[in-house]
């Protein structure tokens, strides 16, 4: 059995036309990347604007034009006898706050950014419960670690601001005492803010669970991840991703390329066979046409999986490459009211790679009955890639149409991937439900196959 | 007697609703090499691909090496090589790479053995090739070395000698007869060319329209079609005066009627005709030529033709009444 699938892999490769395809694969698979690295690059070249439309960059250009914009309307309301001053005032305190943005070189980035527009910005004197004093000496001293230790003095009574720790809820300056947390670029303290945000509004489950989510990532130190935010009907993505995460989260559509090269291989494998008139040789062999039925069945098993290993490794180099490797450890999570399992995000796009293979071997046994009652290999190939192609159009088609049947065709189960993340076509279309619907095609398709084969007469 | 190595039984196959193959029988023994004889369209292709499982049989049972095609493939297989119509290998691959392809396929056959085989049917310099730049005869050529790589104790060629030139077809024919008489290969050959039949086979089985007809040793045949009829070609000064004398000698003779029907007269033109005569009289033949002489005929010469052709014999047995494939 060994020695028939050899033989058919040595057939398939020594084709021309096979190697154009292979090569096909990796040139679009790597220009799709590229298309992502471009996509993100523009993402990243977004650009400052004044009101007029005019580019002025960012950081100090930005803060000095905004100045500039600033007094030019303080004259004018100074001109103006009929202003008032409370006006003027807010315009005074926002020039200030950009001038002392200038002063100390504080990005959008820097934690004293939203603080500068607090302490001087802001008009009470009295807000909620820092003292604007004091704050303004841990500003002018960029002073972190003190003002987090501040802080959580001032707030360790307020019951709202709180993550949920193992021993108990907790004030969330007091967790990053606890933690140590004073670096103002730890990623932490930024969630814990937004974590502080969203509790407070969190109403609905989706909501909750989301919370749960970033609580989890906090207490964790998890600062990549991709979460599934598991609901009954389907399941919903929240992503803090890195462009490496980004990217190779995606790759796993590049796997439509393998399905077409997998269905081109089953389209030649018995097909051709026919067509070159070798088949009178390939069967008068001690062996039985049963055997090597199925030992070109699991040529085509067999290259749909390493085809999958293959892609999956290309493109994890490819976007090691052109993304970087931040978010290489990142954990994927799944989040239901009972709570959160973890594993590593490769592992989840592993996870991705093999699903969709399963629809990649489905369209390959297609395609491989097909090609066992083809004449020709061309229209064994071109049948097996138009249905491929029509049948998500039909299954999309009838979903629309609300017929309830269509999801027992095969095109409606065969994108596992899709499915698990959130969108099958239908409603309650479980993993589980497509993956048995796919078993059974698959099982179908290889018995006809199978019957042709054999009884076929040369 | 060798034993027997194919044995067909009441062998029936139709096409739909024709009828190709009517309980066709016969047997095959090892060491001899078979012809199968036949116009085209008679079956021969038919026969040998329900023998090695390229067609079900719809009655009827053949057993190689005593095995059963039907109910033991794979060990019927082991015993079998062959052609069947044109040599068609996988156009992509080397010579060399085809003949790994099988040799996977078979058991015992080793890298030494394969090269043996390349020698043997004269394809060392061209056998790293790629097929699709090989002749018609190359890609027998190699589909020979296929069928006989396991060394297999039964050999099928259908139309073997089909694109070969005439080296070709001796060394092929010297390959046969050696495996048959030397090693005990049964060899089944099948073909329409009489002629080519008669320099390599041992017996023929002549099959028309789907029926066997008749099988005899080369010998058996040979001697059938020279045993009973001389022909000579006379030219002489004056035919018609000849054939008065011929017919009047010929009637007169003291042998049997039957033989006499045989005498046929063939005129030609007034000095050309040739005489076809029964053979107890070919050596008195002097006493009929002096008869000639002393009559004033003018004898400018007198040639025994060649014995009329296997060929010839061949087709007035499978004849259908017509020139119309069947
Ligand atoms: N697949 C088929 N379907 C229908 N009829 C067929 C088929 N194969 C062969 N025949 C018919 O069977 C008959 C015998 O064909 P076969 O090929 O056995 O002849 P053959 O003796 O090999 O002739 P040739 O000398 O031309 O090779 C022919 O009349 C042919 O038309
Ligand atoms: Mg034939």
């Amino acid at each position: 059995m060994l020695n028939l699938i050899k033989n058919e892999y040595i057939k398939l490769f020594k084709r021309g036309s096979v190697i154009a395809a292979v090569i096909v694969m990796f040139v679009l698979s790597l220009g799709i990347m590229m298309i992502f690295k471009a996509a993100e690059i523009l993402e990243d070249e977004l650009t400052y604007m004044t009101e007029d439309g005019e580019v002025i960059g960012e950081g100090k250009e930005f803060y000095e034009a905004r100045v500039t914009v600033l007094k030019e309307r303080l004259e004018e309301l100074e001109k103006d006898s009929k202003s008032n001053t409370k006006d003027m005032e807010a315009v005074k305190r926002s020039i200030a706050v950009f001038e002392y943005l200038i002063e100390k070189d504080i990005s959008e980035e820097d934690w004293r950014y939203s603080l500068v527009f607090e302490v001087i910005g802001n008009k009470e004197e009295k807000d909620e419960d820092i003292s604007k004093q004091e704050v303004k000496e841990f500003l002018d001293n960029n002073d972190f670690e003190g003002y987090v230790r501040y802080k959580a003095q001032v707030t360790k009574d307020q019951e709202i601001k709180y993550v949920n720790c193992d021993d108990g809820i907790k004030n969330i300056y007091a967790f990053m005492v606890e933690n140590e947390i004073f670096d103002s670029s730890d990623w932490r303290y930024e969630a814990l803010t937004n974590l502080e945000a969203m509790a407070q509004n969190a109403a609905s489950d989706r909501e909750i669970k989301r919370v749960m989510a970033l609580n989890y990532r906090i207490l964790n130190n998890i600062q990549y991840s991709t979460d599934d935010i598991v609901e009954d009907i389907f399941e919903v993505t929240d992503e803090t991703e890195t462009p490496f995460m980004y990217g190779f989260g995606s790759s796993a559509g590049i796997m439509v390329i393998l399905c077409g090269i997998v269905i081109i291989f089953a389209g030649i494998i018995v097909a051709s066979e026919h067509t070159d008139g070798t088949i009178k040789f390939l069967i008068t062999n001690p062996v039985s046409r049963g055997k090597i039925i199925v030992s070109k069945y699991l040529t085509i098993v067999s290259l749909s999986a390493i085809g999958m290993v293959t892609l999956f490794v290309f493109n994890f180099i490819v976007c090691c490459i052109l993304f970087g490797t931040e978010g290489i450890n990142a954990v994927h999570l799944k989040v239901t009211m009972d709570g959160i399992t973890q594993m590593p995000v490769i592992l989840n796009i592993l996870i991705k790679y093999v699903l969709e293979m399963v629809g990649v071997i489905a369209y390959g046994t297609m395609a491989f009955a097909i090609s066992s009652f083809a004449k020709s290999t061309a229209v064994a190939v071109a049948v097996g890639i138009m249905s491929s192609m029509a049948g998500s159009m039909v299954s999309t088609v009838l979903a629309q149409m609300h017929q309830d049947w269509g999801r027992y065709l095969i095109f409606s189960n065969t994108s596992l991937s899709t499915i698990m993340e959130n969108g099958a076509y239908y409603p309650n279309q479980s993993v589980t439900f497509a993956l048995t619907t796919v078993v059974v095609y698959v099982i179908i398709f290889f018995t006809i196959a199978y019957d042709g084969f054999t009884r076929k007469e040369i | 007697m060798m034993e027997t190595a194919i044995k067909i039984q009441n062998l029936n196959k139709s096409f739909g609703k024709k009828h190709i193959i009517k309980d066709l029988s016969m047997e095959l023994k090892a060491g001899e090499v078979f012809g199968f004889l036949g116009p085209n369209g008679a079956g021969k292709t038919t026969t040998i691909k329900m023998i090695v499982g390229m067609l079900h049989l719809e009655s009827g049972s053949i057993e190689v090496c005593g095995v059963d095609v039907e109910k033991d493939f794979e060990k019927a297989m082991a015993n079998i090589g062959a052609i069947v119509e044109n040599p068609e290998m996988y156009k992509y691959l080397t010579g060399m790479d085809n003949l790994k392809q099988y040799a996977r396929m078979r058991k015992g056959v080793t890298k030494e053995r394969i090269d043996e085989v390349v020698e043997l049917v004269g394809l060392s310099n061209r056998i790293n090739e790629k097929v699709k730049k090989y002749s018609l005869g190359m890609r027998q050529r190699l589909g020979v070395a296929q069928a006989i790589l396991h060394k297999p104790k039964v050999l099928i060629l259908d139309e073997p000698s089909n694109g070969l030139d005439p080296a070709g077809i001796k060394q092929l024919r010297d390959i046969l007869k050696n495996l048959a008489h030397n090693e005990g290969v049964c060899v089944l050959v099948s073909s329409h060319l009489m002629s080519e039949m008669e320099l390599m086979c041992d017996r023929v089985g002549i099959i028309a329209e789907g029926k066997l007809l008749d099988i005899k040793t080369i010998d058996d045949m040979t001697r059938a079609v020279t045993a009973d009829v001389n022909v000579i070609a006379y030219h002489v000064t004056d035919a018609s005066k000849a054939k008065e004398i011929v017919d009047e000698y010929v009637a007169a003779l003291d042998i049997d009627e039957e033989s006499k029907t045989i005498y046929k007269f063939n005129v030609q033109d007034n000095e050309h005709f040739d005489v076809e005569f029964p053979v107890q009289i070919v050596d008195e033949l002097w006493k009929l030529n002096k008869k000639l002489a002393m009559a004033d005929v003018g004898l400018i010469s007198i040639c025994p033709q060649e014995n009329r052709k296997l060929e010839d014999v061949f087709i007035e047995m499978t004849a259908n009444g017509g020139d119309q494939i069947a």
